[in-house]
């Protein structure tokens, strides 16, 4: 048996899945949070069923990709579990009376209760379900109130009463929403006036500023703080004693030394430096990229429950629109300074081809993921504000230019911004520990062994002196163009695996500040690591990947060079 | 006289009479609650061009000027 649930965008259609197969999938206080569809295990008392979570919808006549989805699985669920924002019960109402119609088995969830009789709504649940003639039942699924209910209730769902011709549509649910809802006057809320606030032409922007100046600071000094007074620490504390030993048993060389603990720098494992398996490959994801990937996503996972992403999109909108992208694709770059995977996927937001193509590409050449951020703070701490500003002010006006220049040459239409702003929510602290668990349980998962292939995969290269073979290939541009020893060329192929650890390789080299400044561009822009590749192609499809790829070439050749010779002539 | 949502004030309250333009766009709009017959009220509007934003049933929502351009209203003297 297969159970849909199925609602409006941002009405908690992932929290209630969540709580109801206990597998944990992302949720956020913005449309458009799930993209594909879930599965997941539903146990009822007497058999375990299929629960899918469907992307939101407003209506079965589909008007972009995710609602396509949506009306394409109506057809082979068994019952659709309908989630309704209780506090949006009008607008809600259409794509229940549709589904109604379909004739399948229903139960109407009206979610988000609590916010419901805050609001001073009163809804009379006897009432509707008169009206709908299917079962309805109240939860709160942030907090998990009424799940159980829920769940002994699905069985008992059945196809409703309510018949009507579709133009009548809109004064049928006017009758039953003024039959069944009652709200008392109420003084705008502490929620309501900060909404204005942060949307105000003038305050707004200055509050934005402020978030976002607040969240990058928090990530830098939190995350550095973890870094440098936690896990190095605990890793010198307990685990450089165990990797000690395991040397000394290998006799402190050799093919099979090199590969688990790397070369030892003046008689001393060097975590950061040895390039082993249990030394630097496991002390790069873990103690030097973990701490940050943690600071990030709490503080994206905040500002997604409390509703804030949305506003943001508002603000910049002006601003996306000379790039050919609106407001909202501010989303997928947050996410993308993240991870670039899920970023990139975020792009579906986006209406039309033209914007998920920009968005994408910009995404995957200008914008770096944390992993690689976290490693070229540390790597350019000795070049000091200039390496920052040569570094992060190239990204952001690379940024700027490739989308006025993708505006301007790629064929299609920018749409308008069209957002519905959702309500501030208190975040539910419990909620938002799981969630940013999960994103780094799943960073864990993707990145830990691809941190662990690439480290195998360098000191194989180096032992079979393929690494030596290739930077003798590749030395012109290397050397000549960007100025660059010829070793980084072994960074630059392990970047497309990995791109922590390839700037990780830098480290040993001992740039200036000159090469230091142009490796850490030239690797976050030449190319997107190997996951982020496959999801590129799935998302832009061969044709357009094609056309993405060249234009990362030529970027990374061109800004690479002239930012070498710029440096030069400044005397760097 | 036709008016537009562009033509109403900061804080102007006005009944949506029309959405011109495109199906998709009528349909978008519809599940932000902006439909013929509803109450709809200017909140705001970005600076240099930016997005419009309204209230509809105690909901903000926001979209371009262009946008903006194609719901006729009716303003309602309180």
């Amino acid at each position: 048996m297969r159970i849909l649930l199925m609602g409006n965008p941002n009405v908690g259609k992932s929290a209630i899945f969540s709580r109801l197969t206990g597998t944990h999938v992302v949720a956020a206080n913005y449309s458009g949070t799930t993209v594909e569809f879930t599965c997941g295990k539903l146990k009822l008392p007497d058999k375990t069923v299929e629960l899918i979570d469907v992307p939101g919808a407003n209506t079965l006549a589909p008007t972009n990709k995710a609602e396509e989805v949506a009306v394409k699985m109506v057809a082979d669920g068994d019952i659709i579990v309908n989630v309704v924002d209780a506090t949006n019960l009008e607008r809600n109402l259409k794509l229940t009376l549709q589904l109604l119609q379909t004739g399948k088995p229903m139960l109407v969830v009206l979610n988000m209760w609590d916010e419901a009789l805050e609001h001073g709504m009163d809804i009379d649940v006897a009432a509707l379900e008169q009206r709908l003639g299917v079962p309805v039942v109240t939860t709160c699924a942030l907090s998990g109130e009424g799940i159980k209910t829920l769940a002994g209730k699905i069985e008992q769902a059945r196809p409703g009463s309510v018949r009507f011709e579709d133009e009548d549509l809109w004064s049928v649910i006017g009758g039953i929403v003024e039959h069944v809802q009652k709200i008392r006057h109420r003084h705008p809320s502490v929620g309501q006036s900060l909404s204005h606030a942060t949307v105000h032409p003038v305050i707004g922007p200055f509050i934005g500023v402020l978030v976002l100046l607040l969240s990058f600071s928090f990530v830098a000094y939190i995350g550095e703080w973890l870094v440098e007074d936690v896990m190095e620490a605990a890793f010198n504390f307990a685990w450089l004693p165990v990797t000690h030993w395991i040397s000394t048993l290998m006799g402190g060389e050799g093919f099979i030394h090199s590969v688990f603990i790397g070369e030892l720098i003046e008689g001393e494992i060097d975590f950061e430096l040895s390039f082993g398996l249990l030394t630097t490959g496991l002390f790069i994801p873990l103690a030097v990229v973990l701490p940050f990937v943690f600071c990030f996503y709490f503080v994206l996972s905040l500002l997604e429950d409390i509703g804030y992403l949305p506003r943001l999109g508002v603000l910049v909108d002006t601003i996306m629109h000379r790039i050919g992208l609106h407001g909202l694709s501010i989303v997928p770059m947050m996410l993308g300074l993240g991870c670039n995977v899920p970023g990139a996927m975020a792009g579906r937001i986006l209406e039309t081809r033209k914007e998920r193509f920009i968005a994408i590409t910009l995404l995957s050449i200008c914008v770096p993921c944390m992993a690689q951020l976290a490693m070229v703070v540390g790597l350019l701490g000795p070049a000091g504000v200039v390496g920052f500003v040569g570094v992060f002010g190239t990204l952001f006006l690379l940024w700027i230019l490739l989308g006025v220049l993708m505006k301007r040459f790629i064929k299609g239409e920018t749409p308008e911004i069209l957002v519905d702003m959702p309500p501030y929510r208190f975040p539910y602290w419990k909620g938002l520990a799981k969630k940013v668990y999960m994103r780094m349980r799943g960073f864990i998962r993707e990145a830990l062994p691809y941190v662990l292939l690439g480290v195998l995969i360098v000191n194989l290269l180096y032992a079979l002196g393929v690494i030596g073979f290739v930077s003798n290939i590749f030395s012109p541009i290397v050397t000549t163009l960007f100025g660059l020893p010829q070793e980084a060329v072994g960074a630059l192929i392990v970047g497309f695996l990995r791109k922590d650890v390839a700037v990780g390789m830098l480290a040993p080299l001992g740039l200036n500040v000159r090469q230091l400044i142009v490796a850490s561009v030239v690797l976050v822009v030449y190319f997107p690591c190997i996951a982020t590749f496959v999801v590129l192609f799935k998302e832009l499809g061969a044709k357009d990947l094609i056309k993405s790829t060249l234009i990362m070439i030529v970027v990374a050749l061109s800004v690479g060079g002239s930012l070498n010779l710029l440096l030069r002539t400044m005397g760097l | 006289m036709d008016k537009t949502l562009l033509d109403l004030k900061k804080g102007e309250k006005a009944e949506v009479v029309a959405i011109e333009g495109g199906h998709i766009l009528g349909m978008r709009l519809e599940a932000l609650g902006i439909r013929p017959r509803k109450q709809i009220t200017r909140i705001s509007t970005q600076l240099m061009g930016g997005p419009v934003i309204v209230a509809v049933d105690g909901r903000q929502t926001a979209f371009g000027r262009g946008t903006a351009a194609k719901i006729k209203v009716k303003p309602l003297n309180h």
